[in-house]
């Protein structure tokens, strides 16, 4: 089957039908053939490429051209033939004398001699004697060496193609090649174009149908109205505009956002350094608990007194807590440290402890962080969703409730929960949830009742309840990606190809 | 979290009347999380919160409540034998002051029972021991041990043969050639008084928390077990004591307490298997889960969670907690047991009425609308991390690092990864230098946060736009610039020249003055910052700190 001839730009057509004459064609050819420029030419060739025409392949072409002691060789001949010549000229003169004679140079006497010895034979040993001046001149020497007639095809020409050269003369270049400053061998990339089979039927076609293509021009009006336009092709394929567009993570986390608010939370925000009290001390972490330890938080230099971020009272009451339930005194200087927070709940407490509401429903999407290696399915810094609702009688049923109604939002239809363990929250739940699109039950976010050792130093009233986890995970099952730090690689291709809207 | 590989054969013996999926699929009902199995173990995960799930035992113990084949407080008779006996010395109390200890005989031991009762003590070590701190575990050949003990504290000339060593050592050869002596060394306070369990023959029982005696260690031919628990936290010691003893007993050995005789006069009994009670309303645990369980649903559920439930009153639940668990200390964790006794699947969610509306943040709702100005001129967001190097912050860049103003992280895994952002700039740059086989232009933002320590502000939300193609220069980030403010906030700019700095080329960069107000700066990136990068088309870009728009910002009519 052939591509539409009257969708082909004239220079296209031009560039078929040449390639077609000649089988197979470079660039610089078509150039020369076509008259056309080799811009024009190169333009060409990706568009028929791109339309599946033409096949380019790239090959390396060997040139040879002459050196300096090349040149010299042309006009004086190479040092052997030179050597065998002064040793007829004058068999009795020795080599010394040779050698004294500024006939060769300083290195080429020795070499002169190996080669026309040992490897043109046209000289021989005389006796065992390995003296020099024992050489004789043998019947060999009428021989034209190999390195000789590479270098007399050079009287007529600048350069010469490797393709062009005989077995007899690629020896020579071979030979001469190893000789320093005689032969230059030169690499250049080479384009040859040929017709695909589609192209083949398409260049008959080309041919065939000149005419045709003006009787299309006439029933054009765009082309008629404007002669000077060739007509275009609508089927063809185009450059993609390059977009500008929001992170995948950006889009997820409004959808995010838009469910918490359509179930009427309002949003929340705060610092990402936070000090160990509020990250830790006043969420019960004990501070001796594994969790602060270096491995699993980030901890930076500095410290920031806790008295500037927490009333006098809410830190007695954390540190009676801590001293009633450790074996270690509360320190305050080990609360005074500050981390990069490694969940968003010091926010929200925070924020519970300063409104005190007697009902609320708050949520927040940010960044947190714990210190670990970033692998295949971790990172280090993280997006953490979190939910909050407070209310007299908040229970472990309405947790599931609005635990559940997240999910269905999010298109997760079953869900299930288990008990589990988290410091701060008593009971504590984890849920699972079935994914359709990968037929997997997966375990997402973690949740749970404020224990009364969070609640009461902070004189919040009534019960809390708290649910949250990562938003990568969920991008993950989104885009259909199975290395999470894809997500964060930057990558301006693929940002540019993910859809906005995942069907 | 800690795994147990616990044999399927346990599970089988343990269960002759369920099917073996019966069996796996509850364990995530009783908190524990299968990791994985194989054709004769299951690798079961549990919480820290639970010691007592290190062994076995323990976990089958829960899960014949929970499948209701045995219900209540689990029964354990401890016998007395005078002849058990340890006696503290007042040397010992201000390094290593407790000590706990049972003694489980009458029953050969086998490899398996010796591999669980191993891998029970690693567990616990690492856990709940906090490694070795708080409490330190040796588990001995019974037959071995000459009773009446003493714990003591001992000079470091003292000597014995180490398990896993061939030869007598002394107490510091242990400290200073041992691994387990280097490892652990900095738990010992003191210079020259180190803790020590001796026997009446003065054998080396043990040198806790480092290593314990060679004589001692257990094999298959052994018929009985000594335990001993020492450690800074009596009540880590008492516990872990109480699940070793529940655990032998489950094993049908006979276990006996042991008398801790401190140096006083005073003595104790260990294990301490004494159940301790804790009270709830059933009001309070049906208002909690939000059901309308009657007392006897409560009372069942209880039980199946392994509490004892006598002393049932008309509105308060009375329960006694066995010894083997620690996490049972308030109303809300007796809830828990409830809910989980009582199996939460069959608790159905409820979504409440709330009477609160919802709202965003009008931090996030500006952003969110700086960035839909930004893409509506032509620019793909990236979002880069937090943390970052000073190589890419700075020294890529051509800029020196003001120390004083840098938050360093003190303890980062990934070295010379260790400053937090100050800019947003170099890792812009950065994301073009690794894209350089993406197609051009190369037009790019990112919003947020950067960090500045001794400011009034530490955190600071900024912008940077930086573009690159191959006729990207100053004139074109301006024209973005100058767009990207009257779109978004109708404001004219102003850009002043601003002094040589390392990031942009020479006389190629300005100030950003918007009200009278520097707010960023712009340019075309230099010469040798591309050259780090690697980066062929030129660069330009702008900077700026959206403070003071987020203040002024009120989203509001």
């Amino acid at each position: 089957m052939a591509y539409k001839v009257t969708a082909l730009h004239p220079i296209e057509k031009k560039i078929l039908e040449l390639v077609g004459n000649d089988g197979s064609i470079t660039i610089e050819t078509l150039s020369d053939k076509s008259g056309l420029t080799i811009d024009q030419v190169r333009r060409g060739v990706e568009r028929l490429k791109f339309k599946k025409l033409i096949l380019i392949s790239q090959d390396f072409s060997v040139f040879f051209e002459l050196d300096d002691r090349g040149r010299s060789a042309l006009a004086h001949g190479l040092p052997e033939r030179r050597l065998v010549n002064a040793i007829q000229l004058e068999p009795d003169k020795g080599m010394a004398l040779l050698a004294k004679s500024r006939a060769f140079e300083k290195d080429e006497l020795g070499a002169a001699i190996r080669i026309a010895r040992d490897q043109n034979h046209w000289l021989l040993q005389a006796s065992s004697n390995t003296n020099k001046a024992n050489l004789k001149i043998s019947q060999a020497v009428t021989e034209i060496s190999p390195e000789e007639r590479v270098i007399e095809r050079f009287r007529s020409v600048q350069r010469i193609s490797e393709t062009e050269l005989s077995d007899f003369e690629k020896k020579g270049t071979e030979l001469l090649i190893r000789r320093p400053n005689y032969l230059k061998k030169i690499q250049r990339q080479v384009v040859t174009i040929s017709l695909t089979p589609i192209g083949q039927a398409t260049a008959a076609e080309v041919s065939a149908s000149k005419s045709a293509h003006t009787e299309f021009a006439k029933s054009n009006t765009r082309t008629k109205d404007r002669p000077d336009r060739f007509v275009l092709d609508l089927e063809a394929a185009v450059k993609t505009a390059l977009p500008g567009k929001t992170h995948p993570l950006t889009d997820l986390i409004a959808e995010i956002k838009e469910i918490f608010l359509s179930l009427g939370f309002t949003e929340i925000d705060g610092d990402i350094i936070q000090t160990s009290f509020w990250n830790f001390d006043a969420l019960f972490t004990l501070q001796d608990h594994p969790a602060r330890e270096m491995h699993d938080t980030y901890y930076l230099s500095g410290v920031k007194n806790v008295a500037e971020i927490a009333n006098e009272e809410q830190i007695a009451n954390v540190s009676e807590i801590h001293n009633k339930n450790s074996m270690n005194a509360w320190d305050i200087q080990e609360a005074n440290r500050l981390v990069l927070r490694t969940h968003t709940t010091p926010v929200t407490l925070k924020y519970l402890a300063d409104t005190q509401p007697n009902e609320a429903k708050i949520f927040s999407v940010g960044t947190v962080f714990r210190n670990e290696k970033v692998t295949k399915g971790h990172l280090s810094e993280f997006f953490q969703i979190e939910g909050i609702v407070t209310k007299p009688d908040a229970s472990i049923r309405d947790l599931m409730g609005f635990q559940s109604e997240f999910y269905h939002k999010l298109g997760i239809q079953k869900v299930k929960f288990w008990p589990t363990f988290f410091p701060y929250t008593e009971p504590s739940l984890q849920s699972m949830v079935y994914i359709e699109k990968i037929d997997k039950w997966l375990e997402l976010f973690g949740m749970g009742i404020f224990r009364d050792e969070v609640t009461i130093p902070m004189k919040i009233r009534n019960p809390v309840l708290a649910w949250g986890g990562g938003l990568e995970r969920l991008a993950m099952l989104r885009l259909g990606i199975d290395d999470i730090r894809t997500l964060y690689s930057n990558k301006i291709e693929w940002l540019r190809s993910v859809p906005k809207c995942q069907l | 979290m800690p795994v147990v590989e616990v044999p399927l054969s346990v599970l089988a013996e343990s269960f002759p009347t369920n099917s073996l999926e019966d069996i796996i699929s509850s364990l995530p009902f009783i908190g524990l999380d299968i990791e994985g199995k194989t054709k004769k173990h299951i690798r079961i995960e549990y919480n820290p919160n639970r010691p007592d799930f290190s062994s076995y035992y323990g976990i089958v113990r829960a899960l014949k409540g929970y499948l209701g084949l045995e219900t209540g407080i689990p029964k354990y008779e401890i016998n007395n034998d005078k002849r058990f006996k340890i006696q503290t010395t007042k040397s010992v109390k201000s390094i290593r002051p407790y000590i706990r200890a049972l003694v489980a005989k009458d029953r050969a031991l086998d490899s398996d029972i010796i591999k669980m009762l191993i891998d029970m003590q690693e567990d616990l070590h690492t856990g709940i021991c906090n490694r070795r701190k708080t409490a330190s575990i040796g588990l001995h050949n019974l037959e071995r041990i000459r009773f009446p003990l003493c714990y003591s504290a001992a000079g470091s000339e003292v000597s014995f043969i180490p398990l896993d060593s061939s030869q007598t050592l002394s107490l510091n050869e242990i400290l200073n050639s041992m691994d387990v002596g280097k490892k652990y060394s900095n738990l010992l306070g003191r210079p020259n008084e180190f803790p020590i369990l001796l026997d009446i023959k003065k054998q080396v029982v043990s040198f806790p928390p480092i290593v314990n005696s060679k004589f001692t260690m257990l094999d298959n031919l052994s018929r009985g077990i000594f335990v001993e628990v020492t450690g800074i936290d009596p009540k880590v010691a008492d516990l872990i004591s109480a699940i070793y003893a529940a655990t032998l007993s489950d094993l049908n050995f006979k276990v006996y307490h042991v008398t801790i005789s401190e140096n006083d006069g005073s003595s104790t009994k260990s294990p301490d298997m004494r159940p301790l009670p804790l009270s709830a309303s059933f009001t309070e645990i049906n208002r909690c889960l939000g059901t309308e369980f009657s007392r006897e649903e409560i009372v069942r559920a209880a039980a199946r969670s392994r509490l004892g439930t006598k002393n049932l009153g008309r509105r308060t639940l009375t329960c006694v907690v066995p010894r083997y668990r620690n996490d049972i200390r308030q109303v809300r964790d007796l809830i828990e047991e409830v809910m989980i006794g009582f199996g939460i699947f069959k608790l159905s969610p409820t979504l409440p009425m709330v009477n609160v509306t919802g709202s965003r943040s009008t931090k996030s709702v500006l952003i969110d609308k700086i960035k839909e100005v930004l893409v509506g001129l032509g620019l793909l967001e990236i979002r880069n991390v937090v943390i970052v190097s000073r190589f890419l912050q700075f020294e890529s860049m051509g800029l020196e690092a003001d120390e004083s103003s840098i938050f360093k992280i003190e303890n980062s895994l990934i070295s010379g990864q260790d400053i937090l952002r100050n800019s947003l700039l170099p890792l812009l740059v950065d994301t073009i230098g690794h894209n350089v086989h993406s197609s051009y232009p190369q037009n790019i933002f990112e919003v947020g946060k950067v960090f500045t320590r001794g400011g009034t502000e530490t955190e600071k939300w900024h912008l940077c736009v930086a573009v690159a193609y191959n006729r990207a220069d100053y004139t074109s980030i301006k024209s973005i610039l100058q767009a990207f403010l009257k779109v978004a906030f109708g404001k004219d700019v102003t850009t002043i020249p601003s002094s040589q700095s390392g990031e942009y080329a020479n006389g190629r960069s300005a100030d950003i003055m918007v009200e009278g107000k520097i707010v960023g700066r712009i340019g075309e990136i230099s010469d040798s910052v591309m050259q780090s990068h690697r980066i062929r088309v030129p660069v330009a870009a702008y900077e700026i700190d959206l403070s003071s728009f987020l203040f002024s910002f009120r989203g509001s009519i």
